[in-house]
């Protein structure tokens, strides 16, 4: 039985082996592909969370890059069971920019790649989503 | 024959003040530097332009009238010396013939006020360290290794009197681990890295320096704990991180020296302090009149140790008052007529007490800063003479100086803060003391593509 909660908890918290832990005895269950599904959406809410904390002050990028590497190495564990279908879990959204319609300045440019490489999708002030 | 430093330079922590140390050094001017008196060191640069054969003659003018102008303030506020740094653009190192022509310039600028006014001057000749141009960076041969020796042999024998570089070996490993806020992988590009690199870097320029009756000054960590500073004002990484960062880049630093540096240290080279405690060197830093070139949060407590107090850069522009550089001299020679005043008054140690009184308390790097914390990490730093367990110590102690300076209320912390360092405390116990075989741990963590482990002689 997989406590997800924990999961998201370790993740959201940047406790890497723990989550690791974790994924390695679900992966020991010889788990089925939704069910591998379910786990990396689990997965994904705990870096959500961590791009939120990011957002509200209490985390640092350093923080997204942490959970952007720990969420590519948990995809290299799980990906034999859910296929390539991995690829398409990003870390989270980000915003970054704070007033709608200015153009990034060139830090937030820099911010916006390295954002990017931890995984997460970058939304900006004006851009709307349906 | 390397030099040890073995104790550090004071007894007495009242001793350790601004404008004097042990060993002060003497400029073909006459100018003693560390002995007594503080000295206004003004850097400049031009406006953004390209540097081509075509351009040159413009960009000779502009350091022209820049030389003729600060020095003309310089006499008309009664300096008693200036240090002038030329720290040279890109350009000029990649084509030595410019830096040559501009410190020739700036050399004639200083002679004709000394004629003129009678003024004392010196000039500290920064090339840029070129190598990291070549991905991975080429550090011990090539174009832009051999091209950075000419432009110092030259400068040296024109009558520069001072050699200073801001230094880039394991930066290419360093920048990654920054941004990652990843202390294992900053010590190893620090104490491994940059330490073997600042062996033979400092080696050569030592021995050029020696050939030429010119003093090797010392380096910068400015493209690593600098970098750090500015990152965390940013918010992009803690604060507490840019500070370890800060210590742990000291024993890189200190190569210099123990290679035959003498001083002053170069301004941007914010552990000057800790140069300072450990080798009793003269020691160049910058702080609040620097705010041109950059921001920081040390703008007081870095001149509480000063030798010689700097601009870091400014731009020939103009301001309301008149053009940036003349600006700059005018702002550094008050900060040091305050300075020497409350020294000619008795009042030296009260005056530096108060410097890192107002910064020390709001903020962990400026707390790093203080002497009596320079003191006491540099005391345990020379009692082990291996460059990378010094880097691994040094991060260690400054760990548990902040832990201990936020848990008794002494330092303004963030509440991400002690989360951060106690990270760090449990990152750093996990490395080996022995350098090879932390090599070998670290190689699966290592992008190879990014530099040669010959380079740096591992």
């Amino acid at each position: 039985m997989i406590d997800y909660k924990a999961l998201i908890w370790y993740i959201e918290n940047l406790e890497g082996d723990k989550a690791k832990e974790i994924i390695d005895s679900f992966i020991e269950q010889k788990p089925t592909r939704d069910e591998g599904l379910e786990i990396m959406k689990a997965c994904q809410r705990g870096t959500e969370k961590v791009g939120v904390l990011y957002e509200r002050g209490e985390y640092f990028v350093s923080d997204l890059l942490v959970a952007g590497a720990l969420l590519e190495e948990i995809k290299e564990k799980l990906q034999t069971i859910i296929g390539e279908d991995i690829n398409s879990f990003k870390s989270g959204r980000i915003t970054i920019g704070s007033v709608v319609g200015e153009e990034l300045e060139q830090g937030e440019v820099v911010l916006a790649k390295i954002v990017q490489t931890a995984g997460f999708i970058i939304i900006r002030p004006d851009t709307r989503v349906s | 024959m390397a030099k040890k430093f073995t104790k550090v330079a004071y007894t007495n922590l009242d001793d350790f003040v601004y404008g004097s140390c042990p060993n002060p050094v003497t400029t073909k001017s006459g100018m003693v530097i560390g002995g007594g008196v503080v000295y206004p060191e003004i850097n400049f640069t031009l406006p953004g332009m390209d540097i081509n054969d075509v351009t040159m003659p413009k960009a000779a003018t502009i350091y022209s009238n820049i030389i003729e102008g600060v020095l003309k303030r310089a006499a008309e506020l009664y300096a008693p010396g200036v240090l002038i740094e030329f720290e040279t653009l890109p350009d000029f190192t990649e084509h030595p013939k410019y830096g040559i022509e501009v410190n020739r310039i700036l050399l004639n600028g200083m002679k004709e006020a000394s004629e003129k006014y009678g003024l004392k001057t010196a000039i500290r000749t920064t090339p840029n360290d070129l190598r990291e141009f070549s991905r991975p960076p080429i550090m011990r041969s090539g174009k832009y290794w051999e091209t950075m020796l000419e432009l110092y042999e030259q400068c040296a024998k024109d009558g520069s009197d001072f050699f200073s570089i801001e230094s880039t070996g394991g930066k290419e490993i360093h920048d990654s681990a920054l941004v990652k806020a990843d202390i294992r992988l900053a010590i190893f590009a620090l104490g491994i890295l940059g330490c073997n690199d600042m062996e033979f870097l400092w080696k050569h320029l030592v021995d050029l320096s020696n050939a030429n009756s010119c003093f090797a000054a010392g380096d910068s960590s400015c493209g690593f704990a600098n970098t750090a500073m500015v990152l965390a004002e940013k918010g992009f990484i803690p604060h507490v991180f840019a500070a370890v960062i800060r210590v742990t880049a000291v024993p890189r630093a200190l190569v210099a020296f123990e290679q035959g540096a003498v001083g002053p240290s170069k301004d941007c080279a914010y552990e000057g302090p800790y140069l300072k405690a450990i080798t009793g060197s003269p020691i160049s830093m910058e702080g609040k009149t620097a705010a041109c070139a950059h921001l920081s949060p040390v703008g007081n407590i870095a001149a509480a140790v000063a030798d010689t107090w700097s601009n870091e850069s400014v731009q020939q522009v103009k301001l309301l008052s008149e053009m940036a550089p003349i600006v700059s001299m005018e702002q550094l020679i008050y900060d040091c007529r305050l300075m020497n005043a409350a020294t000619v008054n008795g009042q030296q140690l009260m005056f530096r007490d108060l410097l890192v009184r107002s910064d020390s308390a709001l903020d962990v790097q400026a707390y790093v800063l203080r002497p009596d914390v320079v003191m006491r990490i540099s005391t345990e730093l020379v009692k082990t003479q291996d460059n990378f367990l010094r880097t691994k110590l040094a991060a260690q102690l400054t760990v548990a100086e902040l832990k201990k300076a936020i848990i008794e209320g002494k330092v303004k912390s963030d509440k991400r803060d002690m989360k951060w360092l106690d990270k760090m405390e449990k990152a750093i116990e996990t490395i080996p003391d022995d350098p090879q075989e932390f090599y070998n741990e670290m190689k699966s963590v290592l992008d190879m593509d990014k530099f040669i482990p010959s380079e740096y002689g591992i």
